[in-house]
């Protein structure tokens, strides 16, 4: 019984976002149902697919209303490398439709469609008919009997979904035949089909680079810009975590374009570019990218490790270059914000860290280097006074946070907000509030008995029989509530009159 | 439309969520949930009353901790979001300000003083301020205009772990020089950014913050694994509480370093408790007065535990509960003593304190209740605070001379608030001095009020060298100890620190010399190591060696550098030995080997041994060669050098290459004391020296020698498997020859080694032959630690008659040993007609434990249950302890009924895989040279894995390098351990267990 409410939430979480398929970057990848990380120890094929494979939600590409005419043919039997997807491992949806006479639509019938490398499901009409859904069968001929009310008289679509885990994929009828019989008739079924590439092995295994995205592939060059369905990653330590949480720099960013993008962050507390601690099984940070789909990268580093000294400068930049190096793997645009001046604090008992400034300088123009090296963009805070940016300790205070946000948008968009309207208020105030929603997504509380060492315990489980786990679906069930709050947001974004 | 169907959908859930019968709870949610419901089941001890404060009709519900405000007015936390915020609902836990008008012991108003809040779970008055602790954050609360409602919020510190909030950072106390002193919890990692550098913590440990300079430490190795409660003596003496049991003396690991130290338990209550609130109020019984009270949130009691000095530390001795009562949502969870003298206790109410027996969200939580009791004396009258608040400086300064040990914290607070302003500073500086300038030289008070005063200057950071030294030189044992921690504090303020601290460690008092070792390890220097040390030349105990180990590791990067640059200036090579005990690896063992090839050690000096276990356990194979050498050239000096190649050749594979190894070894065995001889014989053994088998064989077989030397040269025996034919008949012989019982079970244990079947057939006699009382282990351990010894002794058995007793027997020993021998069980069944009406091993199912449970409920019998669970066959308390009874190793059962639901306690008996308790999971091992070890794993590192064996219930040491084969996973304790019992006898037992609520 809950695994069907599980299901449902799964469902709910997939099926409230009407986008695209070609702009799904954007959409959160959630985390797989038994794992916390985004590599399963023994993949199962047809969760992950039914996670991650765009046609898969609701099997909507099976549907047999679908408007495939703009998808591409493909002549079958074929391995799909040598008949233009060269090297692709993952899921293609195959579609053909046929005329039935009505004399075999009225029969029993079977669908054949010989040895598929490596496993199939198969609808008429969106309805499953048949699949083979474990490894193994590559060498195994389908065929699927059609009970008497399946095929209709006229046009019926046959679907099949493949998908390929290694080597040569598709529908190449090493085995079998490829063909619709029933009542004495045969319809073959060789020839061309419309096929569709879905997800992509890689983003399977380790899902949130769904499709390539040549914006993220070439740096921003001298300008940085926002384009459809941008994601923002923040990353960095204290200060930026409650940057996210307040607000400011997002809401600048976002009223300041014209095209819609979507903010994640990705820091934590204390992160330095030498260590960055994530409880167990979390996933890298190259998971966590892709999770989020992320193509541009914002990074605040700089400001904690500048209290070692000049002389661990040259340790500095090399952790920042291999973090970098990380982060690349996901997207090229990238900016760096150099850390900004340490205040003297007018209670003497605190340390006076105004005196490390020379360190500050010093660990700026490092940063300024490594971004021109690798042609990203920088943002100095370094030469900034930032006097009555932090109060009692050495975090930036509410002021100081929405001077830091001023101060890196205006370098970034080229405009200064020098005030705070009252719809600036309240457009801030719904994206604090839908980064809460993705904090309790990515790093809610509770991690141990979440996906942390805990998992088995009753904590996360349901109170009721058979104690299916709560947690996880709980958690997933939050990313369309980010979403909804997200086209809140949009909608918002300029005044109304 | 889509959304339409969402929330359609959405509503199916939740509807059928809560159509579902409630299976899992900790206990069944009361009927009645009146406050009179519950205040009627409370047995209150003599002498004491209790009443209503306040509740759910004041505005509270499920109260987290409590303090008492400047204005004698109760502060209290409530949260409703734990355990786990609810996506899309916006958090609203709240702070609350309870006033008590008109005296009369109940709260008369409520207000809000903040909301909005996302499950705090700690919170401290003082500075102008609240600080809270906020899951990750630790924020700070001011209310600037005076209208009790918070109006500004600063997050102060951020990056507290969360993962598992029942740990978040919580009981929020300070010290009396002002500083906040916070636990967390085992699943939390911390990680905070300061001006002072990152700070981190993974783990349950200790906080503290120094609020005016920012400066935070981390203490690992306080109390239990999810400590909740921190108090402070009459002269500032720190205790912990943990989650279970134990209170803990907390100042000996208050040493910022990154090595945990197991905590120094001083006592503690039967089963889980938390809060320790020391008691000193004239409204209650003298009797009680410098008591502990503890929040016993578990077993639904109030606890107490008398207190005394025991060396540097303390001891306590648990007396009878004030107040116990079988409600099942009363969950005591924090204890003040307020302003009236009364004990104000927060009772949480909830039926469920499972962070893990249940689900977070389970239904059963209560979210709509909460009460705070009330505990007065009978036969004394409740005193009535002055308004502290009102009083000018000058006054509340005096009051802090006489006020109780509450009251003086409330004292500084209310100071604290006045002057937090920067500008007021000066103000306070002088009022002080005006203060301190009154103090009668003839005062018996002096002292206290000396201590007093330093403490104010604590809070504000005043530093005042010459106010210190008074207390330094103090005649009271306990005032100079809270002077020698204020010269850590003030380090790096004071002209001379070390001065104060080498005086320190030399006290007479050994409090005295704890603080100084502690106070030594803030100072990050060689000479504050060499300073610490010096505790080592008065007697030490556990708590002042315990702050030494910390003190060794927080300082380790300056005294080992000076040490290898010869720059250390300690000279006592015992000192040195201490020091390079807490340290591992070949640069501790270059040290040893320095200091044992160079110095003029004497060879009765006690550091030699300590030198020589580092060499020969982390050294190389030359560092063996010398150490054989060095033995060999004085054997009479030569045990401590023997038994530390002893215990290097348990744990490594290093053979040393000296060969002047055989000589030696043969010479302790003929002339060698009878401790050498045990050394060398077994050294034999482990090294495999054939030319010295004959030696070890001709030893065992000697009459004319002693015992413990015969039993050593069998053990040694064992690692030579091809012996001569009749060697073996003489083992035989011996293992079934009366006389000496070590020597026949050892021999016993070293034929199975050779030849298991031959084992097994006097084993099986011996078996047999067994009395009543004569413990069966000595033949059965010989074959469950072999891997093919079970299959061995099950051939041997099938062959003969075994009683229904003896059969018995021998299944309980196995169960207890935690051992699945298929052969043996197999053995021991095949003649065995089970009773029909057996349980059997059912399938696992949901039904089966419902049925079960509700039998259970209606006709289970306590008493017969009791009768079943201590069967011999079943073996229960070889394993696990009710009430002091029984063997310790597996979870303890005291309270298992309290704890745990029917439902859990039927599947952790029946199918005991299913639900295995935090720390009881058990991992396998099984040897290069085929022993098998499994038990519980009790410390892993790179070096070494000590688990303690399940069979021997001894600790084991291996080295990685000998494991062949491992498996971690589930419980000692065996399946189908339940099989032989009727559903009746099953039912009474659980019900038996169900009733253990530790009482």
């Amino acid at each position: 019984m809950f695994l069907r409410h599980g299901a449902l939430y799964m469902l709910m979480a997939l099926a409230a976002i009407e986008a695209d398929d070609n702009t799904d970057r954007h959409r959160i990848k959630p985390r797989s149902v038994d794992n916390a990380g985004t590599k399963p120890p023994v993949p199962k094929w047809s969760e992950l697919i039914r996670i991650h494979d765009p046609g898969s939600r609701n099997d909507r590409w099976a549907a047999r209303d679908l408007d495939d005419s703009h998808w591409e043919i493909m002549n079958l039997p074929t391995h799909w490398e040598s008949a233009g997807l060269p090297g692709f491992d993952g899921v293609v949806w195959f579609r053909r439709t046929v005329e039935v006479p009505a004399l075999m639509a009225n029969g029993e019938a079977t669908l054949e469609l010989g040895a598929i490398d490596d496993m199939d499901v198969t609808w008429i009409n969106g309805k499953r008919v048949g699949g083979y859904e474990q490894p193994g069968d590559h060498f195994t001929p389908r065929s699927y009997k059609l009970g008497r009310d399946t095929l209709k008289q006229g046009r019926n679509t046959i679907t099949v979904r493949v998908f390929d885990h290694g080597h040569g994929g598709g529908i190449a009828q090493t085995h079998g035949k490829l063909q619709l019989s029933g009542s004495g008739t045969n319809i073959p079924l060789t020839g061309p089909w419309r096929y569709k590439v879905g997800a992509s092995l890689q983003l399977l295994v380790a899902p949130g680079k769904p499709f390539s995205d040549p914006r993220s592939d070439s740096p921003f060059g001298k300008e940085f810009n926002i384009s459809a369905n941008d994601v923002v990653a923040l990353a960095g330590g204290t200060n930026i975590v409650k940057q996210f949480e307040s607000g400011f720099l997002e809401t600048l960013l976002t009223i300041s374009s014209s095209e819609r993008a979507y903010f994640r962050d990705m820091a934590w507390q204390a992160d330095t570019v030498y260590l960055q601690q994530r409880p167990r099984n979390f996933g890298s940070h190259l998971d966590m990218l892709r999770r989020m789909g992320a193509s541009i990268i914002i990074a605040n580093f700089g400001q904690v490790e500048a209290l070692d000294g000049t002389t661990h400068l040259p340790q500095f930049l090399e952790a920042y270059e291999e973090l970098l190096d990380q982060f690349e793997q996901c997207t090229r645009r990238i900016v760096l914000v150099s850390p900004h001046q340490f205040e003297k604090h007018r209670d003497p008992l605190l340390p006076d860290l105004s005196l490390r400034n020379g360190d500050i300088a010093a660990y700026s123009e490092g940063i300024r280097q490594l971004a021109m090296r690798r042609e990203y963009l920088y943002v100095d805070l370094s030469q900034i006074d930032s006097s009555g940016w932090t109060s009692s300790s050495s975090q930036l205070n509410a002021e100081g946070q929405w001077r830091w946000a001023q101060n890196v948008a205006a370098r970034l968009t080229g405009k200064t907000t020098g005030v705070r309207t009252r719809h600036f208020e309240l457009l801030r105030q719904q994206i604090s509030q839908k980064n809460v929603l993705w904090r309790q997504h990515w790093r809610p509380t509770n991690w141990s008995f979440l996906y942390g060492n805990r998992q088995q315990v009753a904590s996360s489980k349901d109170h009721r029989p058979g104690q299916p786990r709560w947690f996880p679906e709980e958690v997933r069930a939050i990313i369309p509530l980010i979403e909804k709050a997200e086209e809140r947001i949009w909608k918002m974004r300029t005044p109304s009159r | 439309m889509k959304k339409f169907l969402l929330i359609f959908l959405l509503g199916i859930h939740h509807g059928t969520l809560l159509a579902q019968p409630k299976n899992y709870s900790v206990g069944p949610a009361p009927q009645d949930n009146s406050s009179e419901a519950e205040l009627e089941s409370f047995r209150i001890a003599e002498g004491y009353n209790v009443s209503l404060f306040a509740s759910e009709q004041d505005g509270i519900a499920n109260p987290i901790v409590m303090r008492w405000g400047p204005r004698g007015r109760l502060w209290v936390l409530c949260s409703l979001v734990y355990p786990q915020a609810i996506p899309s609902e916006t958090p609203n836990d709240k702070l609350f300000i309870l006033e008590d008008i008109d005296h009369d012991g109940k709260a008369d108003t409520t207000r809000i003083f903040a909301d909005k809040l996302n499950m705090p779970t700690g919170f401290a008055l003082g500075n102008g301020g609240v600080y809270i602790g906020e899951g990750e954050d630790l924020v700070f609360l001011t209310d600037t205009d005076g209208n009790d409602r918070a109006d500004h919020r600063e997050v102060i510190l951020s990056g507290f772990g969360t993962g598992d909030t029942h740990q978040n950072i919580n009981s929020f106390t300070w010290s009396p020089g002002g500083e906040l002193l916070f636990c967390q919890g085992l699943h939390n990692f911390s990680r905070v950014e300061t001006p002072w550098g990152i700070v981190r913590m993974n783990e349950h440990g200790v906080w503290r913050l120094r609020p005016r300079r920012m400066q935070l430490h981390a203490f690992r190795g306080c109390s239990g694994q999810n400590p909740w409660g921190l108090s402070h003596g009459h002269w500032g003496q720190p205790f912990a509480k943990s989650n279970g049991n134990a209170v803990s003396e907390l100042l000996p690991v208050m040493v910022h370093t990154e090595n945990r130290h197991p905590p120094l338990d001083i006592g503690g209550t039967r089963i889980k408790s938390m809060i320790c609130e020391i008691i000193d109020s004239p409204a209650l019984p003298d009797d009680l007065q410098g008591n502990i009270v503890i929040a016993g949130y578990f077993a639904h009691l109030i606890d107490r535990l008398k207190i005394t000095s025991d060396g540097a530390g303390h001891r306590g001795e648990l007396l009878d509960p004030l107040w116990t009562t079988d409600h099942q949502s009363f969950r005591p969870v924090d204890i003040q003593t307020g302003p009236d003298g009364a004990l104000y206790i927060a009772d949480w109410y909830n039926p469920i304190i499972g962070h893990y027996q249940a689900s977070l969200r389970h239904p059963d939580r209560d979210k709509t209740h909460g009460r705070i009791w009330r505990l007065t004396a009978e036969e004394k009258r409740p005193v009535r605070a002055p308004d502290y608040h009102m009083m000018p400086t000058r006054e509340l300064l005096e009051s802090l001379s006489k006020a109780t040990l509450k009251e003086r914290e409330r004292l500084r607070i209310i100071l604290s608030d006045r002057y937090a302003d920067l500008e007021k500073q000066p103000e306070i500086r002088r009022a002080i001095a005006k203060w301190v300038s009154s103090f009668d030289p003839q005062d018996p008070r002096l002292d206290h009020q000396i201590f007093e005063a330093l403490c104010l200057h604590e809070w504000f950071e005043i530093v005042n060298p010459e106010l210190l030294e008074r207390l330094l030189r103090s005649g009271e044992p306990m005032a100079r100890s809270y002077a020698t921690r204020i010269v850590g504090r003030w380090h790096d303020r004071l002209p001379a620190p070390l001065i104060h601290l080498r005086k320190s460690v030399t006290d007479p008092h050994p409090r005295v010399r704890l603080e100084a070792v502690v106070a030594a390890s803030q100072l990050r220097s060689t000479e504050a190591m060499e300073t610490a040390v010096l505790a080592l030349n008065a007697p030490t105990d556990r708590f002042i060696k315990a702050a030494l180990r910390q003190c060794t590791h927080a300082l380790q990067q300056w005294w080992f550098k000076s040490l290898r640059e010869g720059q250390l200036a300690i000279d006592d090579i015992g000192h040195l030995a201490f020091l390079l005990d807490q340290t591992s690896g070949q640069d501790a063992a270059g040290v040893a080997r320095k200091i044992l090839q160079d110095s003029t050690l004497k060879p009765t000096s006690a550091a030699l041994p300590v030198l020589a276990m580092i060499l020969a356990t982390q050294g190389s194979v030359e560092d063996l060669d010398w150490l054989i050498a060095k033995a060999h050239s004085d054997l009479r000096n030569s045990t401590p050098l023997l038994s530390a190649m002893q215990e290097s050749a348990s744990i490594r594979e290093l053979k040393p290459r000296n060969p002047t190894l055989n000589s030696l070894l043969a010479s302790a065995v003929t002339i060698g004391t009878a401790k050498q001889k045990i050394h060398a014989l077994q050294l034999i053994g482990y090294w495999q020296l054939l030319d010295l088998r004959e030696l070890v064989v001709n030893t065992t077989f000697n009459p004319q020698v002693a015992p413990e030397i015969r039993i050593a040269a069998l053990r040694s025996t064992s690692h030579f498997p091809e012996i001569a034919e009749h060697r073996l008949d003489d083992l035989a012989a011996l293992s079934a020859a009366p006389g000496d019982e070590g020597i026949r079970h050892a021999a016993l244990d070293t034929l199975t080694a050779m030849n298991p079947g031959r084992a097994a057939q006097i084993a099986a006699k011996a078996l047999i032959a067994a009395g009543p009382d004569e413990p069966l282990e000595p033949y059965l351990i010989p074959f469950l630690t072999r891997a093919d010894g079970a299959l061995a002794l099950a051939s041997s058995l099938q062959k003969s008659e075994l009683s229904l007793r003896l059969r018995d027997r021998i299944r309980g020993a196995l169960g207890a040993a935690g051992l699945h021998s298929t052969h043996l069980e197999k053995a021991l069944n095949l003649p065995y007609v089970e009773s029909p009406s057996a349980v059997g091993l059912p399938v696992y199912s949901q039904q089966w434990i419902d049925s079960l449970a509700a039998e259970v409920r209606k006709d289970g019998d306590s008493s017969r249950g009791s009768k079943v669970y201590h069967r011999d066959s079943l073996a229960c308390t070889k394993c696990h302890v009710i009430s002091g009874e029984g063997m310790e190793f597996g979870p303890e059962l005291t309270a298992v009924g309290a704890g745990l639901p029917l439902e859990i306690i039927i599947e952790s008996v029946v199918w005991p895989q299913r639900q295995i308790k935090e720390g009881y999971l058990s991992t396998s091992i099984t040897t290069r040279n085929g022993l098998m070890v499994s038990g519980h794993l009790k410390h892993e590192d790179s070096q070494r894995i000590i688990i303690e064996d399940a069979v021997t219930r001894r600790r084991r040491t291996l080295t990685p390098s000998q494991v062949e084969h491992r498996q971690d996973a589930g419980t000692i304790m065996p399946p189908g351990l339940t099989a032989q019992l009727s559903r009746e006898e099953l039912r009474d037992l659980v019900r038996f267990l169900s009733e253990r609520k530790g009482k």
